[in-house]
């Protein structure tokens, strides 16, 4: 690789007049293709967002936060994991506390599941508790533990799970903090328009 | 269900109640509701059907209700329309999406699937 180079650097100067031409089309064809030049951002928001890759061989252990796009697992991850998905391929093991909107697995995942969406493939195993709003299970994947319906509601509040609350990792749910109401506001009504009638 | 042999067959129609202890040796078709303790070699629970008790089958097929107990010997399919809630013991077991199914599951270790 390293003598290709060289031998185009020494050889084709004049190619390099090119070359600096050819970086600000990509940059225009990037650009067109991701959408994000002027107005067009507003247009087309959401984009494809690369996922995150941990492979087969590769042991993690630690807290992970991703709050969109993908993460795909077929190594070994333990910890606290919160993402907008994820996908656990047929190797893959994932353990912990997984709070995320779609969840597809098809390797081996336990521990305490929050989600919305889950798919569990026919060969994996799930195990421990899960929290979920839609789930399919394919012919042959098993689940052992507990199951519940975050749409019943009843889950959430018999089990005090309701401090997560799944809806915040749909997507376009942007971080918007909480406008506090002042609380004077809604106490100011005064009584003194009463009092003008009865002049 | 259109089978013509129909021996040990119960067939539970829509609006019909039953309560009590059932032991059908083939298929029971279910679109009606029943209380108590049931338990057949293969069990299809219809869109209006509600199970409540415990359920015992090799086979089930859920697209109506089931509370409390089931215990599925061989396959549990819990359709789209499904509702399973209580304490579930399967063999094999797939869900469509949208089933809703609420509970314990134990996976049994199965003895005679091949």
């Amino acid at each position: 690789m390293f003598s290709k180079k060289k031998v185009e650097n020494e050889g084709n100067t004049l190619l390099k007049t090119d070359s600096d031409q050819s970086p600000s089309e990509i940059d225009i064809r990037e650009e067109a293709a991701r959408g994000t030049r002027g107005q067009a951002m507003n247009m087309h928001p959401p984009k494809i967002i690369k996922p995150s890759i941990v492979s087969e061989g590769f042991e993690f252990i630690g807290d992970i936060n991703k709050t969109n796009g993908p993460l795909n697992v077929d190594g070994t991850i333990s910890g606290n994991i919160t993402v907008d998905s994820i996908s656990i391929g047929v190797n893959g093991v994932v353990s912990g506390v997984i709070v995320a909107r779609s969840i597809n697995v098809k390797g081996k995942l336990s521990g305490k599941i929050f989600c919305t969406e889950i798919v569990v493939g026919g060969l994996s195993t799930v195990e421990g508790e899960l929290t979920y709003s839609s789930i399919t299970i394919q012919r042959g994947g098993v689940f052992k533990g507990d199951l519940h319906n975050a749409k019943a509601g009843t889950a959430k509040q018999d089990d005090g799970l309701g401090e997560i609350d799944i809806s915040q990792f749909l997507p376009n749910t942007g971080q918007a903090e909480t406008d506090d109401v002042l609380p004077g506001a809604v106490t100011q009504q005064d009584g003194h328009g009463a009092d003008a009638p009865d002049k | 269900m259109a089978e013509e042999n129909q021996n040990g067959c119960l067939i539970v129609g829509e609006g019909v109640v039953l309560s009590g202890k059932f032991s059908v040796p083939d298929v029971a078709s279910i679109s009606g509701k029943i209380d108590g303790e049931l338990s057949a070699r293969e069990i299809i629970v219809g869109t209006t059907g509600v199970l409540n008790g415990k359920i015992t089958a090799d086979v089930m097929d859920v697209r109506g209700e089931v509370h409390q107990d089931l215990v599925s010997n061989k396959s549990l399919l819990i359709r789209s329309s499904g509702r399973v809630t209580g304490t579930i013991s399967y063999v094999e077991l797939e869900i469509e999406k949208g089933g809703d199914i609420h509970g314990t599951l134990v996976k049994l270790e199965n003895k005679t699937v091949g």
